[in-house]
């Protein structure tokens, strides 16, 4: 395994979903996750995964070429289930981070507690000092969304501390 | 190697020589030394100069409680007010003395000690009264202070790095590795932090025996049994300079190296923190005791065993307790005469007079240092007197005097956590009470001098930490310990042996220079409660913090007031515990990214075409005009006024902030936060608004368009939209949680591509899409989807330019894509981008409001000439009832004008006060814009004008700069006032 690699990840299909705990539940029972999924936690079904990072509130993520079937399929059942679907796939952009030594990065990137976020778990948090999302993968890498105006600024700043703690001494 | 080094022992590698400048002379010292005991080994005695009165200052204590042995490291590293005895030597290490000129031998600034007797504290308020204190201020600034701040950007690398733990263990100490290993043994995950290069703390310089081997062995097999468990992680040259909230401590690690400065601030958040700081040795004060060759005793062993140098030749010790006499075996055994030990007790225990005999020393009790005498470069003697008889004196000739007067506990970690505190009396020392946070104690910091016992208190402070979080404790085997100096008579208190009657140098506090007599001079001027006395004298508000200091201070104040050192109390203990460079706390963050900027996916384009780049609010980056060569600013943006005006401009809007609303509630909440009426939209249809704060100030316009049903999209001002999205998210979950609505911020989905201009239709009309431009289909304040080329798109007929406009808005990935597009399509009506300067001309030739000109924080709608936005019939809306009261009271208003300049082509500074030029009254409101319009052929402007609107034609004088500019008040819509032109 490499020590470190980073690599942007290319766009994403991404649905924010918000709505009541119970309306959640039920749409993604309806699209066939494994629930209940608590706060902190991702699932998987056989196209898509559920990301939930707060009680109200959560993302779907999706290859991006599923976008627009995805949309449709999502928008149809907003109703249904009484919550909030709103394509957000342009809004972030998404850093990967991996490799034996990806702990040490990350623990200039993000504040959060890192031994306490297992694979497929989820958390909105302060990237840098901007408000983002960090997803711990099932394959135990690091995914780090930011807020796309703040794409370049975050991959620099992913680079420099990179160069920084794996800098000859 | 010099004579101060010793010929054996320490625990450096006399195999690897390395060589270093001080100020500017070449030594040279061995892996392992620090620069202070390199320093020490080269027979170096000044190391720095003193803060107010610039005495030679040499090495007196070790570790961070060493505040003379500042130091600026130079080169390509240059850091200033480095502590020499923690930082470690490294091949070309480079360092200069501080506070001192032209050198640290011939200090002008010396020249000062000849007026000490005028300086004494509190002089600043009383000298530098007349003209002012700042006439005084940037000579005194310059003889004071100590290193400076590097002239060339640092080469060195800075982190900001965060850690979560179980435990945090601060001190790596003979308590603190008994508390890492206990915690580790239990299975929590353990860091421990340590401010010194090696760990094991004051086992570094003892001669006791620990599990049948010396400490210092007995260090090094516990630390390797910490390192190969994955649980810990162990932080060396690493000192906690701040105990926050939340458990959280900030950690400064600095590893410093011929080709690398590597500096992380470490923000750790520990479930429990095992505070084992230690304790400083304190000193007792006499007169010249800042001379170099004072030293406490703990630094003399340290350095002797740590470091195999020799800090004097032959030395007194001058203690109060009975730690301070193992110090006479180290000296002897590295060869160093002692020549008197000078207790102030009456009586000690038979084995330490027997030591001391057999050392051949004189012991000299109830004796006192009333003196250190003073050669050349340090000192040569001491004058002792007789504490029964004080005019009995003695002279001793001496290069070093080792002092002890007893032991403080480094609470400041602890107090700084809001821990309470207590005054033990048999310690004299303030020690850890009551803890407020997860924090538990062990060893010195607890005032516990036994060795065995501070063993028992590391695994017992691990052991609450592990019961606290609900893991089960392992059973730890307590070490034996053995060699320690017998401990059978207790410590006399004596803080000074100055009375502090006449002006002498004891100094109680050598970061600042704080005498005695300051002291006593303090609270003969009224200044009797610690913390004032702090501020007047400025004891303990040095770059030391107190850590020596803090202590003999209250000691010295209640014995001078009467008073029990409890009464007097401690001042409040704050961070930073250690001086933290401001990289540190900047982290790995260049210029600009403190506050980083943000961009829009065509950002690339603008600065490629040339663009001026300014921050537009909320961070984002807009192009402000595009010269092209030779251009002016003025020029720019008159051209691309004019192409707005008559053909066709383009800008890119994708800042501006945007939010989805969906739910049953949507309209309810919009009716809420805008003052009009949001009721009877139609699908596909906009409406202008304007929204209030609860005072009833402007807080925002901006237009919402609806999607759906239950779905809008609001669009708000660049530099609210953060704003925007925490007064909505209140408005829905705490003013209104019945409100059926969920918002989601879209600001970055979407790219934004305002095509404008008399022409703007028909550039569009030879795009390739399915969209019908046509007026009849695609009417003012509406909204259609469809495709340009194959981009996706939503367009809406809004207009912030007063001109025919579409506001094209594609996902951001093709947001560039889209506008290159454009740009190649309106080639043939000459398309010109236009920038935030164009777009501030065109919108005050409108009239149209701006966040931070005309809303201003102070006006309402009504003000503002937008009395028809504000539907009082409405049942409710942020700000309705504070609009009534403020109406109702008839206060007369500042209002929006235009005003044009009495000379056309006169442009007047945006915020010039308008005035009633000859009298003292006040200002009458302001110049909110002015800009040069060519639609106008005149420069024009906008302002706020108390009673404006009834005062049309009137002639007002705006100020600027002591010149008066008259301008006549008109309407404050310029051009098209009845809206034909955006409505095409």
């Amino acid at each position: 395994m490499d020590r470190l690699l980073l690599e942007r990840i290319p766009i994403r299909a991404l649905f924010e979903i918000r709505g009541a705990p119970t309306d959640l539940d039920r749409l993604m029972e309806h699209l066939k996750f494994p629930t209940p999924v608590n706060s902190g936690q991702l699932v998987t079904n056989a196209s898509m995964q559920w990301v939930r990072f707060g009680p109200r509130r959560g993302l779907i993520k999706s290859e991006i070429d599923q976008e627009e079937m995805l949309e449709r399929e999502l928008l149809k059942h907003c109703g249904e289930f009484r919550i909030s679907c709103v394509n957000v796939s342009d809004m972030y952009s998404g850093f990967l981070v991996r490799g034996k030594n990806k702990y040490r990065l990350m623990n200039q990137i993000v504040s959060v507690n890192l031994h306490e976020l297992k694979p497929a778990g989820a958390v909105a948090a302060e990237v840098f000092e901007l408000g983002g999302i960090l997803i711990h993968s099932i394959q135990n890498d690091f995914e780090i969304y930011v807020s796309r105006s703040y794409e370049d600024y975050a991959w620099n700043r992913i680079l420099r501390c990179k160069e920084s703690e794996f800098a000859d001494v | 190697m010099s004579s101060f080094r010793l010929s054996n022992g320490g625990r450096i590698d006399r195999s690897q020589h390395l060589t270093f400048q001080f100020n500017g002379k070449t030594y040279s010292g061995f892996q392992g030394d620090t620069l202070a005991s390199a320093l020490m080994a080269n027979g170096v005695d000044t190391v720095s100069r003193s803060f107010k009165y610039h005495r030679r200052r040499g090495l007196q204590n070790y570790g961070v409680a060493d505040v003379s042995s500042m130091v600026q490291i130079c080169g390509a590293n240059e850091s200033p007010n480095v502590l020499a005895s923690v930082q470690p030597l490294y091949q070309n290490l480079q360092a200069r003395s501080v506070n001192c000129w032209p050198s640290v031998e011939r200090d002008l600034g010396s020249l000062i000690s000849l007026f000490s007797s005028l300086l004494p504290s509190g002089f600043y308020y009383k000298t530098f009264m007349l003209p002012h204190w700042r006439v005084y201020e940037p000579a005194i600034r310059k003889l004071a202070g100590f290193g400076s701040a590097p002239k060339r950007k640092s080469e060195g690398i800075y982190q900001s790095c965060f850690e979560h733990c179980d435990v945090l263990v601060v001190g790596a100490g003979p308590a603190g590795l008994m508390a890492a290993k206990t915690a580790a043994a239990s299975g929590a995950r353990v860091l421990m932090v340590d401010e010194m290069s090696v760990p094991g703390g004051s086992l570094n310089y003892s001669e006791a025996v620990i599990d049948n081997v010396p400490a210092i062995q007995w260090v090094q097999k516990v630390v390797r049994e910490l390192k190969h468990n994955t649980n810990v992680s162990i932080l060396q040259n690493s000192v906690a300079w701040g105990y926050h909230e939340g458990n959280m401590v900030t950690v400064l690690e600095r590893s410093i190296s011929e080709n690398r400065l590597l500096v992380k601030n470490w923000k750790i958040w520990a479930e429990q923190v095992v505070l084992a700081a230690g304790a400083i040795e304190r000193p007792i004060v006499f007169e010249n005791n800042d001379a170099p060759g004072v030293m406490s005793c703990s630094a003399v062993r340290n350095y002797i065993q740590q470091f195999g140098t020799a800090p004097g030749k032959k030395a007194v010790l001058f203690v109060n307790n009975d730690s301070a006499y193992e110090t006479v075996r180290t000296l002897v055994k590295s060869g160093i005469h002692v020549a008197a030990v000078v207790d102030i007790r009456t009586a000690v225990g038979p084995k330490l007079s027997h030591q001391v005999k057999k050392a051949g020393s004189e012991l000299l009790l109830a004796h006192q240092v009333k003196k250190a005498l003073v050669g050349r470069r340090r000192i040569s003697g001491v004058l002792l007197s007789d504490r029964n008889e004080p005019g009995k004196t003695k002279k001793i000739s001496c290069d070093l005097i080792c002092v002890s007067g007893g032991w403080n506990p480094a609470v400041h970690l602890f107090s700084q956590s809001r821990g309470l505190l207590k005054f033990d009396d048999e310690l004299a020392a303030f020690v850890p009470d009551r803890a407020v946070q997860q924090t538990h104690v062990a060893g010195r910091i607890q005032g516990t001098c036994s060795l065995n016992n501070i063993l028992l208190q590391g695994i017992e402070a691990a052991k609450d930490a592990i019961t606290t979080m609900g893991l089960s404790i392992a059973q730890p085997s307590v070490p034996t310990t053995a060699g320690e100096v017998d401990s059978d008579t207790p410590q006399e208190v004596l803080w000074s042996t100055d009375d502090g009657r006449k002006q002498r140098k004891s100094f109680v506090d050598l970061a600042g220079d704080v005498t005695v007599f300051d002291l006593s001079l303090a609270i003969r001027e009224g200044y009797s409660e610690i913390e004032h006395l702090k501020r007047y004298t400025t004891t303990g508000m040095g770059l030391d913090q107190g850590k020596t200091a803090n202590v003999n201070a209250i000691g010295i104040v209640a014995e001078m007031t009467n008073r029990h050192p409890a009464e007097v109390s401690t001042t409040t203990f704050r961070p930073p515990y250690v001086p933290v460079e401001f990289g540190a706390i900047a982290g790995s963050r260049r210029r600009h990214e403190v506050l980083p900027y943000r961009h829009t996916p065509m950002t690339q384009w603008h600065i490629r075409s040339g663009a001026e780049m300014h921050e537009a609010g909320a961070r984002w980056r807009r192009p402000a005009y595009y010269p092209k060569s030779g251009e002016s600013m003025q020029d720019a943006v008159r051209r691309e006024c004019n192409a707005v005006r008559n053909g066709v401009g383009i800008y890119d809007g994708s800042p501006l902030g945007k939010f989805e609303l969906k739910g049953k509630g949507a309209t309810r909440l919009l009716n809420l936060v805008y003052a009009n009426s949001f009721d009877g939209i139609k699908k596909m249809q906009g409406r202008y608004g304007i929204m209030m704060n609860e005072d009833a100030t402007v807080f925002d316009d901006g237009v919402a368009f609806r999607l759906g049903d239950s779905h809008y999209l609001m669009f708000c001002s660049t530099g609210t939209a953060p704003a925007m999205e925490r007064k909505l998210e209140k408005l829905i979950h705490v003013e209104q949680p019945d409100l059926d609505v969920i918002l989601t911020p879209v600001t970055e989905q979407w790219a934004n591509a305002t095509v404008c201009g008399p022409m703007a239709r028909n550039m569009l009309e030879s795009a390739e899409s399915d969209i019908d431009f046509s007026r009849r289909q695609f009417p003012f304040m509406s909204f259609t989807e469809g495709r340009i080329l194959d981009f996706p798109v939503r367009i809406f007929r809004v207009s912030f330019t007063g001109e025919l406009s579409f506001e094209i808005n594609v996902k951001s990935r093709f947001g560039l894509q889209l506008w290159e597009h454009l740009m190649e399509l309106g080639q043939a009506w000459e398309i010109c981008p236009v920038g935030s300067e164009a777009n501030h001309v065109l919108r005050v030739e409108k009239g149209f409001l701006s966040m931070a000109h005309e809303v201003d924080g102070v006006v309402d709608p009504i003000d503002l000439g937008r009395g028809n936005l504000v539907h009082r019939n409405k049942p409710d809306f942020v700000g309705k009832r504070t609009m009534e009261i403020r109406r109702r009271n008839r206060i007369q208003n500042q209002e929006l004008v235009g005003l044009y300049p009495v000379e056309r082509s006169q442009l007047i500074a945006e915020g010039a006060p308008i005035v009633d030029v000859g009298n003292k009254n006040e200002s009458e409101g302001f110049v909110s814009a002015c800009v040069w319009s060519d639609a106008c052929g005149r420069s024009i402007a906008l302002g706020l004008l108390k009673n404006g609107r009834a005062r049309k034609g009137e002639k007002v004088t705006a100020l600027v700069s002591g010149q008066a500019i008259a301008a006549e008040v008109t309407d404050p819509i310029f051009y098209d006032p009845e809206g034909l032109r955006l409505r095409m």
